[in-house]
């Protein structure tokens, strides 16, 4: 609560037989605070009658735009009292056409005696009422990590103490900065009316920023930045997968028919097995071929697109030694271009990251 | 095949876990003074609820101190609030109803103490659900817990939910040695509750091996990898860290061809009761040695791998041989064909550089194995040639019977014809194009299913040849198109990676009689999360598969559906609707 200070003397009127003179009053307030919208304001009166008689006060306050202007305030005051101290709080708009937001207050501030003699002239106070600048918080949402070409999506939170949220929202901005202008920037539908969110999908990794902008009514503004740090597609891991694959220099016996399969891929957009029902996520490529005994070179085999391939022994003879090898892919292709005798290849040099596994097989 | 026995600690229908999942970790254990932490507990009564039906749903807090009041919320799996009623005071309990069929997610919550929230979900059936049994096969990452199996029960008709609590089983250090030095191996570790579930390992050039097993006995398959040393099936249980492999028992005996001449060349190898003896390849003479460790009187199977270019089959034969003799191997009188000069032909012209393999089974037997009894012997024939830049087979001698000819035209275009060799080699093998085989997939609603897997299993010729599936998705519009050898046979399996149906399999069709119609079989959807007991990390990665039961060789390994667990270790997967009567 603030309280206003301005003491207006008013200069009384004599006459030759006084009778009843005019009593003097005075708008008092103790702060030179500014004043907001929304907030409770308290002014005090002071009264003097040369005569000690009872002096009446009465207020009206307008809400204005510009007080300086008899248009720029609203015709009926919006709040009226005959305490000697008010307590008022400043409504957030005019209640002309436009509902514009209040920028001043106009107090009107009467006096009158028991004998009716009035304080003349009326006690006026114009209150300039600040602008409070609005609030913007904001949270990214990134389900695919940040991933080039995946959606990152940034929400704004926005608030004002002294102007109407929702109004604020639909005068929210989202810019884009970033190292390309390959991007797509859509709208995110939210329900709160004080909250809007865009949806970006930038074409190049790098360091992105979406600045959120907000003003209001009266011209107030917040800005804040998302930063974005767009990271390229990783590779994709081999990380589990049976039969287990024999180390260099031995050989996984095989007597009965078995399926060999990869179980499970790391991938950040690419993963196995692939979740249900993503819009974005996809699944891993699987290439697979085979070193048959006898043979120098690996064949494709060309037609199985999928995890798993089952050999059967008796398509072999005893004693033979196969390579069974799978090679995996996301959505990026990278090649794999570790030599062919290699039973593992990472294409990122990393062991625990591997896109080539190869089963050395001997048929018993 | 057996029955794999319950194994898995898995989290009862109905049963609570903690917020965050883990579950239990340590709490009253590890000798400090600090008070046991307050757990909120939930039940649920009916245990078995069918809907419509009213549901109790319970509280049961232990050490937790002061006066709780408790806020009960429940959600069905879609989302939508269920009202509650209180239903008691002491314990706490509120009922609700479960109208549908399916998983209602409980959370109370103690207010005035600091407890934690209970949280649990309620499997509430469909009325006159059909129930199937599945193997739940879970392949957490090596390092936190060995593979674990167990046969699930699922009711049709409606979602359910289910945690799955692993054993960490234990860190198993071990070697190999031969007495005196490490050996290398492979070591496969089959407990003794679900064999199938077992643990691979190698054991390093000194021996020295390392996995998680579970904490119960294992039979240990053992194949050295060093000459001279049997393999081996081992007893193993927690304690034993230590395998010693040696020679066995040696094998010799000898091969010989059809006129009684030793055949060089040929590889032979023994096996019983799963365990291989080692690999032996005939000398000059055709003698051979090899080392075994079979139980004494078992059925132990005899194979044989003729060498190259002789035009004989594989030969295998069972009994209950007297090992203590020497194993005679001798193959009957075969005539041969020569294919020299076959031409391989499409459409009349001649196929050059393509790769041929006459495959099949002699209808006779192909000879003989005798140690203290004989046996016949099968006659399995797998031959290959490769056709010259003139589309002609080189000299391949192939037995004179009825086969079947594999042709590799390129890696995505194969034939397979009947090649009758009774009367002598053909002047020419017409390897037919390969035919398209095109449908449409649809999901149980009859709406056409893009992204659907068609997985082409070749059967009878083309698998024995090892040719490998053939595989394709379905278009946007839910068709999809499969090059097949036209006289091939396979099974056609089509699964749905998305989970929107359930797999169905047409087998043994030719592609000829391929549906042009493939309705996927209706789903459930399973979810739940993976703990490991002790540890409250996070399992990432674990691969959960739905196996069937009464099935066997590379189809009980081929998953049903599959998962893996995310960072949450939460999963979710669709299995085939059994359905309600």
């Amino acid at each position: 609560m603030r309280a206003l200070a301005i003491t207006v003397l008013v200069p009384a009127c004599f006459y030759v037989e006084p009778i009843n003179q005019r009593p003097s009053i005075a708008i008092v307030e103790d702060s030179s605070t500014p004043i907001h919208r929304g907030e409770m304001v308290s002014l005090e009166s002071t009264v003097h009658d040369p005569d000690s008689d009872p002096v009446a006060v009465s207020w009206r306050i307008y809400a204005c735009t510009d007080a300086t202007e008899p248009a720029g305030c609203d015709n009926a005051p919006f709040f009226t009292s005959t305490f000697s101290t008010i307590s008022f709080k400043v409504p957030p708009n005019r209640t002309n056409e436009h509902m514009d937001p209040v920028a001043a207050l106009r107090v009107i501030l009467q006096g009158v005696d028991d004998h009716g003699a009035t304080a003349e002239p009326d006690q006026e106070l114009l209150i300039a009422v600040t602008d409070r600048a609005p609030t913007l918080q904001l949270r990214t949402d990134a389900p695919y990590n940040f991933v080039v070409h995946t959606p990152v999506n940034v929400y704004a939170q926005v608030a004002d103490p002294d102007d109407d949220p929702a109004q604020l929202a639909l005068a929210t901005t989202f810019t884009v900065l970033g190292p390309s202008e390959s991007y797509a920037l859509t709208d995110i539908v939210l329900t709160d009316p004080t909250q809007s969110g865009r949806k970006l999908v930038a074409d190049d990794p790098g360091s992105w920023t979406v600045r959120v902008a907000v003003a209001d009514s009266s011209g107030a503004t917040a800005m804040q930045d998302a930063p974005i740090q767009i990271v390229p597609d990783h590779a994709p891991c081999l990380s589990s997968w049976a039969p287990l694959a024999p180390p260099p220099g031995q050989t996984l016996p095989m007597a009965d028919p078995t399926l060999f399969e990869v179980l499970v891929v790391t991938d950040d957009l690419d993963p196995y097995p692939p979740p249900l029902a993503d819009p974005i996520r996809g699944t891993t490529a699987f290439a697979w071929s085979l070193l048959a005994p006898g043979d120098t070179t690996f064949q494709s085999l060309a037609g199985v697109i999928g995890n798993s391939v089952p050999l059967d022994p008796a398509s072999y003879n005893t004693g033979d030694v196969l390579e069974l090898r799978v090679e995996i892919q996301d959505r990026v292709p990278r090649l794999i271009d570790c030599a062919e005798s290699d039973p593992t290849c990472s294409v990122i040099s990393d062991p625990t990251c591997i896109q080539r596994l190869t089963w050395t097989v001997e048929v018993q | 095949m057996m029955r794999p026995a319950w194994l898995l600690c898995l989290v009862a229908c109905g049963a609570s876990r903690s917020p965050g999942g883990g579950g239990g970790a340590d709490a009253g254990m590890g000798g400090n003074d600090a008070p046991p932490a307050c757990t909120v507990t939930l039940s649920f009564s009916p245990t078995d609820a069918v809907a419509p039906t009213t549901v109790r749903a319970t509280a049961d807090v232990e050490n937790g101190p002061g006066v709780f009041q408790f806020v009960w919320t429940v959600t069905y799996q879609d989302g939508t609030p269920i009202d509650t009623t209180p239903a008691s005071d002491a314990p706490p309990a509120v009922d609700f109803t479960a109208q549908y069929a399916g998983v209602y997610h409980v959370d109370v919550t103690p207010t005035g103490g600091s407890c934690p929230d209970g949280l649990a979900d309620e499997n509430v059936m469909q009325t006159g659900a059909i129930t199937a049994d599945y193997r739940l096969r879970v392949w957490p990452p090596p390092s936190l817990a060995p593979t674990q199996e167990q046969v699930i029960e699922v009711s049709g008709g409606a979602d359910f939910h289910r945690d799955i609590a692993l054993d960490p089983g234990l860190a198993l250090a071990g070697t190999v040695t031969n007495g005196t030095s490490g050996v290398p191996a492979y070591l496969r570790f089959m407990p003794a509750s679900a064999p199938d579930a077992y643990g691979e390992t190698f054991a390093a050039s000194d021996g020295t091996f390392a996995l998680r097993v579970l904490g119960q006995s294992h039979q240990v398959l053992i194949v050295p990898a060093a000459p001279g040393l049997a393999p081996v099936l081992a007893s193993w249980s927690p304690g034993t860290t230590t395998f010693t492999v040696g020679p066995g028992t040696t094998i010799a005996g000898k091969v010989l061809d059809g006129a009684g001449a030793a055949l060089a060349g040929a590889t032979v190898q023994l096996a019983s009761g799963g365990v291989p003896s080692t690999l032996a390849t005939t000398a000059a003479d055709g003698s051979f040695t090899v080392h075994e460790s079979f139980a004494p009187a078992a059925l132990v199977a005899v194979s044989v791998a003729p060498p190259a270019g002789r035009g004989l089959p594989r030969l295998a034969a069972s009994a209950t041989f007297d090992l203590s003799q020497s194993l005679q191997i001798r193959y009957a009188t075969l005539a041969t064909a020569n294919l020299a000069g076959t031409a391989i032909t499409r459409g009349g012209a001649n196929l050059a550089g393509v790769q041929v393999q006459l495959v099949g089974t002699l209808a006779a037997a192909a000879g003989t194995v005798t140690a203290g009894t004989t046996a016949a012997a099968t006659g399995t024939v797998a031959i290959a040639g490769t056709a010259d830049a003139t589309g002609m087979l080189p000299a391949m001698l192939a037995p004179r019977a009825p086969l079947s000819a594999v042709v590799t035209v390129t890696s995505k275009d194969f034939a397979v014809a009947a090649v009758d060799l009774t009367g002598g080699a053909p002047a020419a093998i017409d390897a037919p194009a390969q035919t398209t085989a095109t449908g449409l997939a649809l999901d149980p609603a009859s709406t056409a299913l893009a992204g659907v897997q068609v997985d082409a299993s070749p059967g009878g010729a083309l698998a024995a040849a090892g040719l490998s599936d053939v595989q394709t998705m379905s278009a946007g519009d839910g068709t999809f198109a499969l090059s097949l050898a036209t006289a091939g046979i396979y099974d056609v399996r089509f699964t749905d990676p998305q989970g929107r149906a359930a797999p169905v399999t047409v087998a043994a069709t030719s592609p000829a009689a391929l549906p042009a119609t493939v309705q996927l079989a209706p789903a459930i959807h399973v979810s739940g999360q993976v703990s490991v007991s002790g540890d409250a990390d996070p399992i990432i990665g674990a691969s959960i598969q739905i196996l069937c039961t009464n099935c066997s060789g590379v189809a009980a390994a081929r998953p049903v559906a599959e998962t893996a667990t995310d960072a949450a270790s939460n999963f979710r997967l669709a299995i085939p609707d059994p359905g309600t009567m």
